[in-house]
């Protein structure tokens, strides 16, 4: 690959435009939306679902349309875990131990405001699914920056490029020692869905790390949804691995990864980095694979 | 059979716990909460209440869980107070708002800055806007019989909204009392119609708290408010039904004296105990006062405060609570509740009890005598209040008391 492909435009005026929220209905080229709905086949109908404030929360419910055909409760910001707990025992202590209960939370709930909330229940190791949807701001306020916003990438809260590293949640959350955790993509459904039906399988706390791109806050053209993704795991920006009793496995290796400078291009947020800066993160990905198992 | 074991307000609220058989307790210790968690998470261990008692990271995590339980249609119980039950505030109203009938406990006690950990009712105060019954207590036995009546009063259909349990902290939940325990069975019999209803439930799939257009709203807050009246004639019906059921007396939104006197002492929680032998002093020296405890103040009682102060001439309202630039409560309610009443009483303020000041029966009767004889302050027209044993020289900028946040040694 010679020159970085031309940046893709999104006009200025609609780049952080409020999306449809009265509709209950997601954006074009939602990469949440994926997310939900492969969970939804998959666990429905005995599950309840709990949704803390994001983009997910939107497009599940409006006042008069329900997005879910199983229990949903569109939940307050910082605390989905903690109402989970009490949601799993009030089931356990009604003989409904069969019903399972999932958090499905947008990055900023589940890694900043969230954090404390989410730690508290790894660290009891309460039986619950939880699923962060990863888009890599907070995108239901319009695309700030959060703790899971990539080095360098442009926010309007970081005009000049996130400062700090990515925070590593899957392995926080793995070093609560739960029994799975778990990264996956919305570009490979595949080893998404196999990851969901092991985590249903399995007894107490269990976290999915999911990437899912969202077209306007990351700049690119809304049907590319999942090229851009599968770009960030073929670089080798986003790992896909399992962590199951503390034990890691890698998903998929590319065979030959590709160089982080093309995920770089497909997207305005990292349009002001330079050769040089394109190159430091390279080799922080370089390295990351080199740690791995 | 019903017998008396000594017991502090903490042992009595949870021995009514352990036969109210709640199903979830979220729970996060504050002093002086915890004692009584620590008896709940004993009785549930020996396997004498059979309850999930969940050790949550935080308070405001513990009031996530319980409406988290309470949506899958648990019966729920957990306590906290002053720092943690502001740190809840946010999910105060998240319960309200569901419509989760929860019972807290709450030992009312002081906010920081300054630190105290004692009493006062500031803590429940600050969240009187919230939608949740509040019934504040006097005594061992009060705590052990509210806590089992607010389990029906706040799961009544015509309610079903949450409800706080307030005593004090120290004064009731580390003192020791005579307490009547009523047997287990009698009372699963009094709560035999308590129903929890599952808002979450996989058989009949609802989501739950859609972002709600201004055409709604008015009227989801309007039939709260309903509930609310509601409770106003629930909380005495099961107090008559408890009364029935295990002996006492049937407690209601208000108590007062007889006759209730000329000049009436309004209080709340301890004080309203304290002042209520001062009342008698004070009437054996041939005085026309008498006593008017507020029990419920959330639902406020301005009716039946109304009626119980129909002849009555001067008001003293005595506030464990304070709000800079503002009254005491009792004092503001009260005396709103009055206005436009055909020749209502004169209503004054004592501002007493802050950060667990003691109030003793001497202090009451002198600041009655005061006020019947309308010495300063109570010679002022409006906004006669008094801060009940006040040091003013502390308060004077050359003091080094008045500089509290930063004493060295």
């Amino acid at each position: 690959m010679g020159r970085p492909a031309p940046l893709p435009t999104i006009p200025r005026s609609r780049r952080f435009s409020l999306p449809p929220v009265m509709k209950g209905t997601a954006c074009e080229g939602c990469g949440a939306l994926p997310a939900a709905d492969l969970l939804a086949e998959l666990l429905g109908p005995k599950m309840a679902v709990i949704c803390p404030a994001s983009c997910a929360a939107t497009f599940s419910l409006s006042y008069t349309n329900a997005s879910w055909a199983v229990p949903f409760v569109h939940w307050i910001f910082e605390s989905a875990p903690a109402a989970a707990t009490g949601l799993r025992h009030a089931y356990d202590a009604r003989g409904m131990r069969d019903v399972q209960v999932v958090c499905f939370a947008g990055d900023s709930g589940t890694l900043d405001i969230g954090f404390q909330a989410l730690s508290g229940a790894a660290s009891r190791n309460e039986n619950i699914l939880y699923i962060c949807y990863d888009n890599e701001v907070a995108m239901n306020t319009q695309g700030q920056a959060t703790s899971s916003s990539p080095v360098r990438a442009r926010t309007p809260t970081t005009p000049g490029g996130v400062p700090t590293l990515k925070k590593d949640a899957p392995r926080i959350m793995a070093a609560h020692g739960v029994p799975y955790v778990a990264t996956a993509a919305v570009s490979h459904l595949a080893d998404y869905r196999a990851k969901l039906k092991r985590a249903a399988r399995v007894r107490g706390f269990r976290y999915l790390h999911v990437l899912s791109p969202c077209p306007i806050a990351w700049g690119y053209p809304h049907d590319q949804t999942i090229e851009v993704t599968r770009a960030a795991v073929e670089t080798g920006m986003w790992m896909l691995y399992e962590i199951t009793d503390g034990r890691m496995k890698i998903s998929y290796r590319p065979k030959r990864r590709r160089p982080v400078r093309e995920y770089l291009a497909l997207q305005r947020r990292f349009a002001h980095l330079g050769r040089r800066e394109a190159q430091r993160l390279q080799k922080r990905v370089d390295e990351s694979w080199r740690a791995t198992p | 059979m019903s017998r008396t074991e000594l017991l502090t307000g903490n042992e009595a609220a949870a021995r009514a716990v352990r036969v109210s058989k709640p199903q979830v307790i979220p729970t996060y210790p504050i002093t002086p909460q915890s004692p009584m968690l620590e008896i709940i998470a004993r009785d549930v261990e020996k396997g004498l209440l059979r309850a999930e008692f969940l050790n949550m990271e935080s308070d405001y995590a513990a009031m996530a869980a319980a409406v988290g339980a309470s949506l899958g249609g648990a019966r729920v119980f957990t306590a906290t107070n002053s720092q943690g039950l502001l740190f809840m505030a946010e999910h105060l109203y998240t319960a309200s708002g569901s419509r989760c009938p929860i019972v807290m406990a709450v030992v009312n006690r002081a906010i920081s800055v300054p630190h105290s950990r004692y009493a006062d009712h500031n803590d429940a105060l600050a969240v009187n806007r919230a939608g949740w019954l509040q019934l504040f207590c006097e005594d061992a036995q009060e705590i052990l019989e509210t806590t089992i009546q607010l389990f029906r009063i706040c799961a009544d259909p015509r309610v079903r909204l949450p409800g706080m349990l307030c005593y004090e902290s120290f004064i009731h939940s580390n003192t020791a009392e005579g307490v009547v325990v009523p047997e287990a069975k009698a009372v699963d019999r009094f709560l035999s119609g308590v129903h929890v209803e599952a808002l979450l439930d996989p058989a009949v799939p609802r989501s739950l708290n859609p972002p709600t257009p201004p055409e709604w709203y008015t009227e989801f807050k309007f039939v709260e408010h309903q509930a609310m009246e509601a409770a106003l004639a629930v909380i005495p019906e099961v107090g008559r039904a408890y009364a029935e059921a295990f002996g006492g007396r049937p407690r209601g939104l208000i108590e007062t004296t007889e006759p209730v006197g000329r000049s009436v002492i309004v209080s709340m929680g301890s004080i309203a105990k304290t002042a209520r032998r001062a009342v008698r002093e004070l009437k054996a020296e041939g005085l026309s006062v008498g006593l008017l405890r507020v029990r419920a103040y959330r639902p406020f009682p301005a009716e039946a405060i109304r009626k119980a102060l129909g002849e009555a001439e001067l008001v003293i309202a005595i506030d464990r609570n304070c709000a800079a630039g503002s009254h005491g409560v009792l004092y503001d309610e009260v005396r709103s509740a009055l206005y436009g009443t055909a020749g209502p009483p004169r209503v004054v303020g004592v501002i007493a009890g802050l950060g667990g000041r003691d109030v003793t029966v001497r202090q009451i009767k002198e600041v009655a005598r005061r006020a019947l004889k309308g010495e300063p302050p109570f010679d002022k027209r409006d906004d006669a209040i008094e801060w009940l044993g006040l040091d003013r020289a502390r308060v004077r900028d050359e003091s080094p008391q008045a500089r509290p946040l930063a004493r060295a040694g």
